[in-house]
């Protein structure tokens, strides 16, 4: 329940208001998740205000603004098109709208195709106070801790890396049962993640090589079971999935 | 807090709690074209748009939207006719809806009109994947989208000002295909769902249709200009001084007594005006079915009990002045349970010691229901000798397979408003498919006689047979008689999923005697049938899984006269929500298996499937196997089936989908550079009921006006289907006179005649049959004034009554002399012989004769994960003469795609506390615009000797085909022989694996 609503157009005064200690203060990006209902009494922070919007690209570096919508990503002509077709995925057309960047990495859940994507690049997710810049893997399974009384005001990717993600959902735009992401940079580091379940996407190996991917993805899967797949299913089409990523990476189509 | 609002063009100073949501904040201040359907942005039934861009309401804070321009569908378009006031008519993009027929029940046409509109102010060439893209954020559970991106594509047209194609050619019959097959050609991978350029489908007419003026032409809907413009017109719709709003407590465990139940805190909190347990309430049994007298089923529910059967059942009843307060009462509400062993699975049910749900002494049975075995209904139908018919048969090919239960996932929840009116007469305003039964079965409950209590039905935001329930109302009007105040009660999404009804969930046994050459000796179906905690509906729906899934096939030869049938069910309680009616009515349930295990006999016997299936369906002139034993609980009647257009529609459909150049062809089955993915393609073949013969009885009441317009009073009650409109072409038919001079109001008990409701696809064959002998009283008085009239201008012709003709609402002599209308109203309401013209009819039938339906379906299958695609859905119906080419088409559209769900998406599962998985629409998936399959129908027209003009029903066989006619593509396109849906898959993968 929400008890209190602040709409600060600096970023200190946003700080200041998330850093109090009551009423329990949270930063309202687009609403989409936090506005759900919720019978805890809170305040909320209202970014819209504040300058976090840009989207711009510095070298191999793309930085995005926590405030920055789906849609806008979507719209941006700087912007990945893997990023696009993550937001696509995301959710649908009014949903993308409001739907945040900064809300995504807060809130998103482990079904999130975006966030896979996100942690499979090893987005760098700008936080303050303290201008810190912080991988987005480090965050997703601390995120209440991390995030008290802080803003997301950014997230950076370097785009130095290749990538690519695989799914697998009951219908063509219903939330993915189980998917894998992929990033490959020039040395041949390959990252994977796997996301279709759970709280957040989960990462299954970061190595120097693609080597013991499809074994990592399928032991990602191991606790996986919930009411719309079990375990043994996802650890079964691990293989195929990271089997399709490596295709998708080297330009053979499987 | 102080909000500066800007809504529609003016600023607004409004205050707002700051966890408001605009949503509420709109409604409050009397915006009600912005729609509830659920509470996590999931339906998008709330958007607005907010600066140039389609939001959610919601989700968004009332407060976040200061600063920022809104736009509700009150700012867009207005009635083209406005009196001496120059009116600027609807929007391009509003017309485009009305005319393309994208409008059925209408509760999330706002939505889609301000969603598009968003677009075309920014692009005015849309692609198709564009327009899909916009529309996915929100839900239409009415149309499967086609028409609606037709709409928008031709609003795109006219605003580009090019020249648009007529949807109604005057004087031409609506998309004839004429005798002559078509193929068309395969349409390629890189191209979304085909919207064609016409917006009627194809029709194989009758002789008849193409005689008639108003019947068969695509009129546009009589409530789509209300409805375009977001009219206060549904239930929620109203606001009423001094009103409660309702909240129930509903059970956290699936099968407990009562101990106690501690209210004081709940009542002592400011702002509660009542708190209501079952110690407040008289205790009387009934059915929450809504169905005729006697309800054909167990009594076995109350009010509020002492005793809960499921997650989600009802404990205690408040009524406060807000939601949040009544909320926090709930939550105030102390209750002390003792919990009893619950059965969860449906095959646990009538073991040895099983726990007794039932156990009630005021449980009152039907036919052979038994609370003691959880046995909510027994069937037991024996057609011929089917053991001779399986000894008689060169093999017997036995099968298990299981459905599961789904939604209905109407976008307007369930919702009724009660008050005490000023006769201190009880009124209930409630989104219902059945106002005459809820009037009938709550008057027991609530103490009142029938006379004292007046049900409303507004415009209904979908009901799918979820509304076919008398599931809220007694909620509203127990708290009204307590406080004397009206109660506002409507269900969150959640509460949808966990204390509404559904789809009877079934386990079913298929049995099948063959001979070599195909023909069907003997058929056995036995299914479990799962009604959950309450026996609602549980005796008639899975009676026609029986009673129209194994009627189809009755053999060939000598079984032709004499089939070996076997229909045998055992419906059984358990503690989950119950199941209750959702359209189909058991019959979906019902040919997943049937059509399955043809398929599955036809590629044993290694014969073409489409052949062995035609070898041993039933045909025109052949007794309907089942009337002789079985009607819904009554005594059964023989009845002959007149008009089977089935050959015709897999003729006609196999030529639409190119099955002859995919069936078997390995080159269509294998997809370039993707080995990992196999397309295969399906048929299913399935027949409804139209009404129930002998029972379900419609009224129609028309009266004429000084303009010569007329008035239909119907109780039948449109749920978006377009039964107003097309109960309105029927009666203009008969007068000679254009649809929109017929004014429609349906239905309100206290001035409709009674109508049984929407189910049973009954309204436009029953309803209309109604409103058409109405119709016909009324040409008869018409035709004996004009004649008189005729003869008093000229005595030396003697016109008869019989010689006048009613053509373009008039009377007209056979010697070319005319009389308007409106001059013979006013001869007959203030000149001579005055009399007001009207009349009453009813109509109830002595048969109920099947439509008929080929299904096809085009899927694509990964081999690797068992994902499926479904590309191509082609659904060839013989429903008869089609009134309504538009909205015939649109239930066909949107049944198909309900029935996608139930396919390959829709589940409701519970866990070992019996506790729903799936409580909204992100765990539960519908059918989104951007994800549909190509969609095509097809109506091959048979005229039906028993209606006036020739109908069948169309709206439930839509349901019937989907899911087996995609498995039977799943078995074609990788082998895998699926015996479950949702085709998940997990599930597929399992099948291909095994």
């Amino acid at each position: 329940m929400i008890v209190e609503y602040h709409r600060p157009s600096t970023l200190e005064s946003a700080l200041e208001l998330i850093g109090r200690k009551t009423p329990e203060t949270k930063v309202l990006a687009g609403g989409t998740i936090l506005n759900r209902k919720n019978d805890h009494p809170f305040a909320v922070v209202d970014i819209q205000d504040l300058p976090l919007k840009q989207i711009t690209m510095d070298g191999n570096v793309l930085r995005m603004g926590a405030g920055v919508s789906l849609q806008m990503v979507i719209e941006n002509h700087e912007t990945p098109d893997l990023i696009k077709k993550a937001c696509y995925r995301e959710t649908s057309y009014n949903l993308r709208q409001m739907s945040t960047l900064g809300g995504c990495i807060g809130g998103g859940d482990g079904k999130s195709v975006l966030l896979a994507v996100l942690l499979a690049w090893n987005a760098q997710v700008e936080l303050h106070p303290g201008n810190e810049n912080i991988p987005v893997g480090e965050i997703l399974p601390l995120r209440q801790k991390v995030l008290s009384k802080r803003l997301i005001t950014a997230v950076s990717i370097n785009l130095s890396a290749k990538s690519t993600y695989e799914l697998v959902s009951k219908s063509p735009s219903d939330f993915p049962i189980a998917g894998a992401a992929m990033s490959q940079w020039p040395n041949g580091r390959t990252r994977v993640c796997v996301f279709g379940f759970g709280d957040h996407p989960l990462a299954a190996m970061d190595g120097s090589s693609s080597a013991g991917a499809e074994m990592a993805a399928r032991n990602a899967f191991a606790d996986s079971e919930d009411p719309h797949a079990t375990a043994e299913y996802r650890e079964k089409i691990a293989p195929v999935l990271v089997e399709r990523c490596l295709a998708n990476l080297s330009g053979e189509a499987i | 807090m102080n909000l500066k609002l800007h809504i529609n063009g003016v600023q607004m100073l409004i205050s707002a709690d700051p966890d408001e949501t605009l949503l509420t904040v709109l409604r409050k201040n009397g915006f009600f074209g912005v729609k509830h359907g659920c509470e996590d942005g999931q339906c998008g039934a709330c958007a607005i748009i907010l600066d140039d861009r389609p939001v959610n309401s919601c989700l968004i804070l009332a407060a976040q939207a200061e600063g920022h321009k809104i736009r509700t569908i009150e700012s867009i378009g207005e009635h083209p006719e406005k009196g001496w006031k120059t009116s600027d008519g609807l929007s391009i993009v509003q017309k485009a809806f009305v005319e393309t027929g994208a409008i059925q029940c209408g509760y999330c046409t706002p939505a889609q009109v301000l969603a598009a509109t968003s677009l075309l102010e920014k692009n005015l060439n849309p692609t198709e994947k564009e327009v899909r893209d916009v529309l996915s954020g929100v839900l239409c559970r009415c149309t499967g989208y086609l028409k609606p991106v037709q709409a928008v594509l031709r609003a795109a047209s006219y605003l580009r000002g090019e020249n648009v194609e007529r949807v109604n050619p005057q004087g031409e019959p609506a998309g004839d295909i004429g005798p002559q097959v078509e193929d068309i050609e395969d349409s390629t991978s890189e191209v979304m769902t085909q919207v064609k350029t016409s917006v009627l489908p194809k029709i194989w007419m009758t002789p008849q249709t193409k005689t008639f003026n108003t019947v068969g032409k695509p009129e546009k809907k009589l409530d789509a200009i209300k409805l375009v413009q977001g009219k206060p017109a549904f239930t929620g719709d109203i606001e009423l001084r001094g009103i409660l709003y309702a909240k129930v407590l509903l059970s956290p465990v699936a099968h407990a007594k009562i101990i106690s139940i501690d209210t004081k805190e709940a009542k002592a909190l400011q702002g509660v005006a009542t708190v209501l347990t079952w110690q407040d309430l008289p205790r009387v049994v009934f059915s929450t079915a809504g169905q005729s007298d006697p309800i054909p089923g167990p009594l076995d529910t109350f009010s509020l009990d002492k005793k809960v059967r499921f997650v989600g059942d009802r404990v205690a009843f408040v009524a406060a002045e807000t939601p949040e307060i009544a909320e926090q009462a709930i939550r105030l509400i102390k209750v002390e349970y003792e919990e009893e062993p619950a059965i969860l699975d449906s095959n646990d049910a009538m073991k040895e010691g099983a726990p007794v749900l039932h156990d009630e002494p005021e449980f009152v049975n039907f036919a052979d229901s038994n609370p003691a075995r959880n046995l909510a209904a027994e069937i037991r139908i024996d057609i011929g000798d089917v053991e001779q018919g399986f000894k008689e048969a060169d093999l017997v090919i036995e099968g298990d397979y299981s459905v599961p239960k789904v939604q209905q996932a109407h976008i307007e929840p369930h919702i009724v408003v009660s008050y005490w009116d000023e006769d201190d007469r009880l009124v209930l305003r409630t989104s219902t498919q059945v106002p005459f039964h809820v009037r009938r079965v709550l008057a027991p409950v609530l103490g009142l006689p029938v006379k004292r209590i007046r049900v409303i039905k507004p415009r209904i935001g979908g009901g799918f047979g979820g509304k076919q329930e008398i599931l809220i109302e007694d909620v509203a009007a127990h708290l009204t008689i307590a406080t004397g105040r009206p109660v506002y009660y409507e269900y969150t999404r959640e509460e949808e999923f966990t204390a509404s009804r559904s789809r009877h969930p079934m386990k079913v046994h298929m049995k099948t005697g063959v001979k070599k050459d195909g023909t069907i000796t003997a058929n056995e179906m036995y299914a479990l049938s799962d009604t959950g905690a309450y026996g609602c509906h549980a005796l008639t729906v899975t009676g026609n899984t029986g009673h129209k899934a194994m009627a189809l096939y009755v053999g060939d030869g000598k079984y032709r006269v004499d089939p070996n049938i076997r229909f045998y069910a055992d419906v059984v309680y358990t503690n989950t929500p119950p199941s209750g009616a959702y359209r189909g009515y058991g019959v979906p349930q019902g040919y997943w298996p049937v059509e399955r295990h043809m398929e599955k006999i036809a590629r044993t016997l290694g014969m073409d499937s489409i052949e062995f299936r035609l070898k041993n369906t039933i045909r025109s002139g052949e007794l309907h196997p089942f009337s002789k034993s079985w009607s819904e609980g009554r005594e059964p009647r023989p009845e002959i089936i007149h008009t089977v257009g089935l050959e015709e529609c897999v003729r006609q459909g196999k030529a639409v989908i190119g099955w002859d150049g995919k069936y078997g062809n390995q080159d269509w089955h294998t997809v370039q550079g993707k080995p990992n993915l196999r397309r295969g393609i399906g048929i299913a073949t399935v027949m409804q009921g139209t009404a129930i013969p002998y029972l379900d009885m419609g009224g129609a009441s028309i009266k004429m006006n000084d303009d010569g317009s007329f008035n239909m009073l119907i109780g039948a009650t449109d749920l978006g289907t377009g039964s107003d409109t097309v109960l309105a072409q029927m009666a203009a038919e008969v007068l000679g006179i254009p649809v929109e001079d017929m004014i429609v109001y349906s239905s309100d008990t206290d001035f409709t005649p009674f109508d049984k409701g929407a189910y049973a696809s009954s309204t436009t064959y029953i309803s209309g049959t109604a409103a058409v002998h109405a119709a016909q009283k009324i040409a008869e008085r018409i035709m004996i004034r004009a004649s008189e009239m005729f003869n008093h201008q000229d005595a030396a012709t003697a016109i008869a009554p019989e010689q006048v003709k009613l053509v373009d609402s008039s009377a007209m002599a056979p010697d070319g002399r005319k009389l308007s209308f409106k001059e013979i109203a006013y001869n007959a309401l203030h000149h001579e012989n005055q009399e007001q013209i009207m009349a009453v009819a009813s109509y109830v039938s002595p048969v109920s004769p099947p439509p008929f339906a080929a299904q096809f379906a085009e899927v694509t299958v990964d081999l690797q994960t068992g994902e499926v695609k479904v590309e191509k859905l082609v659904m060839a119906v013989d429903s008869g003469v089609i009134i309504n080419p538009v909205t015939a088409s649109g239930q066909i559209e949107g049944g198909m795609t309900q029935a996608l769900g139930y396919a390959v998406t829709e589940e409701m599962t519970y866990n070992q506390k019996g506790e729903a998985q799936q409580k909204n629409l992100i765990d539960y998936h519908i059918f989104r615009s951007d994800e549909m399959p190509e969609l095509e129908t097809l109506f091959i027209e048979t005229f039906e000797p028993s209606h006036p003009f020739g109908v069948k029903a169309v709206a439930e066989i839509p349901l019937d085909g989907v899911a087996p006619a995609v498995g039977n593509a799943i078995l074609d396109a990788c082998s895998a022989d699926l015996r479950d849906i949702p085709a998940t898959p997990e599930r597929v993968l399992k099948t291909i694996i095994r």
